[in-house]
């Protein structure tokens, strides 16, 4: 057999490679989208608090809260509640805690450009985490998008010590891109985010009820119900507050009204024969019980529906 | 050594009172509602996943990256089931934002013009 000339398999071997390099890449959004649907945008109200050295997590934090109305919220409160000393750096999901120990509901968006611009477009600002190194040498920063040209094809932000920072499109992206493309919008209360879909949503606003601040979950729920009627799992939610609150009757109105969305819904009718439980009606609950079984036979807790609630029934009558 | 014993209770029994994901549910009985959200979005029954076990893990963590034990908790405490969950596989692993500071930025250079001009 010929052996190949050095140079022809040097070049073979880098073609091979650049093939490699470029397959594992995902194709880049920003030439999908059509910058002339964009309008031009800059939240030029959006306050700026240049970090400290490693802090722009804070920093970052502070801007979307004081735009959503947490006026208390400075860098220098935040701090404590979000900076990592040994890393020198601040964890995502410890800037969505801290917004949602500052009583607002943070929200993922989807990672899509067209999803971010529609927030700034809505007049939210939106946190996010770029990699202005390399893939494997990474510098993660956070940054906030205020604004976007379409003539210059730019995006505005808020960044470390620049108040206002420019960078193009691709070269956004590529930073984005380097951070998993997250980022997430704070609204004010009583507002939902733009690109809201309900189950993410839902999951920020359980994540608040899980954590006791029922108000706010509450109001949340009320506001998700207006915006998608036909999602049990506002009612479902409010049920749930209502029920850990020791109001049964109002729970079970709300599972009711659940149950009217999606009968199909185990857990509707697991909750609302507690509902009932607790209100001494035994036989209603135990009926509610057959149908959350019959449903999912298979699921663990549901499946045991009856036996859990005719257990619950039997303890409660022999308390009285 | 009693009064350790006694200061050591109090603590955790302290943190389980502060620590609003801590307190039992009075109505425990109820499927909660980021359960069934979190079913649904990703079918998985977490029932049996061992969820203060993780809480504690994290909250290790943040203290041994030089957070402060009570905060640690509070930080812990505000996380949601997956966020908890993610952070298990080490606080190490995960993106953590900082920025540029002025002499990362001039190893970077220093570097580019090494790899550009005298390689």
């Amino acid at each position: 057999m010929t052996k190949w000339p050095d140079a022809l398999q040097k070049l073979l071997l880098s073609c091979l490679l650049i093939f490699l390099i470029g397959c594992s890449s995902t194709p880049m959004q920003y030439r999908y989208l059509d910058s002339q649907t964009l309008s031009d945008v800059e939240l030029t109200n959006t306050p700026f608090y240049p970090q400290d050295e490693f802090q722009c997590g804070p920093a970052a934090l502070a801007t979307v809260l004081n735009v959503a109305g947490v006026d208390d919220a400075t860098p220098e409160t935040l701090k404590p509640q979000v900076y990592l000393p040994e890393r020198e750096g601040s964890l995502q999901s410890e800037l969505l805690g801290a917004a949602r120990r500052a009583e607002r509901i943070p929200y993922v968006i989807r990672p899509q450009l067209a999803d971010l611009f529609k927030e700034v477009e809505a007049g939210n600002p939106v946190l996010v985490l770029q990699n202005l190194g390399f893939a494997r040498w990474p510098i993660w920063h956070y940054a906030v998008v205020i604004g976007y040209n379409p003539r210059r094809n730019e995006v505005i932000l808020r960044s470390g010590t620049t108040e206002r920072e420019t960078m193009s499109l691709r070269a956004f992206e590529h930073s984005w891109r380097g951070g998993n493309y997250w980022a997430m919008v704070v609204p004010a209360l009583g507002e939902l985010p733009a690109t809201a879909e309900p189950i993410r949503y839902f999951a920020a606003i359980a994540a608040q009820e899980q954590q006791g601040r029922f108000e706010l979950a509450e109001a949340s729920y009320r506001l998700a119900m207006e915006r998608w009627p036909s999602e049990y799992m506002a009612p479902f939610g409010l049920g749930n507050i209502a029920f850990q609150q020791g109001r049964f009757s109002e729970a079970e109105f709300y599972y009711y009204k659940a149950s009217e969305i999606a009968a199909e819904e185990p857990a509707i009718f697991f909750n609302l024969a507690w509902a009932l439980v607790r209100q001494n009606r035994g036989e209603e609950a135990l009926l509610a019980a057959e149908i959350a079984q019959m449903l999912a036979p298979e699921h663990a807790r549901y499946g045991a529906s009856v036996e859990i609630i005719s257990n619950a029934v039997n303890q409660t009558t022999r308390s009285h | 050594m009693k009064k350790s014993l006694v200061i050591g209770t109090s603590l955790v029994l302290g943190s389980f009172v502060l620590n609003p994901a801590v307190i039992p549910q009075a109505q425990a009985d109820i499927v909660a509602t980021h359960e069934v959200v979190a079913e649904q979005q990703s079918g998985l029954n977490r029932a049996q996943l061992s969820e203060q076990l993780m809480r504690d893990d994290v909250q290790e963590q943040l203290v041994r990256f030089g957070v402060d034990p009570q905060e640690a908790l509070d930080r812990v405490a505000a996380m949601t089931d997956e966020e908890v969950m993610e952070l298990t596989a080490g606080i190490d692993q995960m993106p953590a934002g900082a920025g540029i500071s002025v002499s990362t930025t001039v190893i970077l250079v220093a570097i580019i013009i090494w790899l550009v001009f005298f390689r």
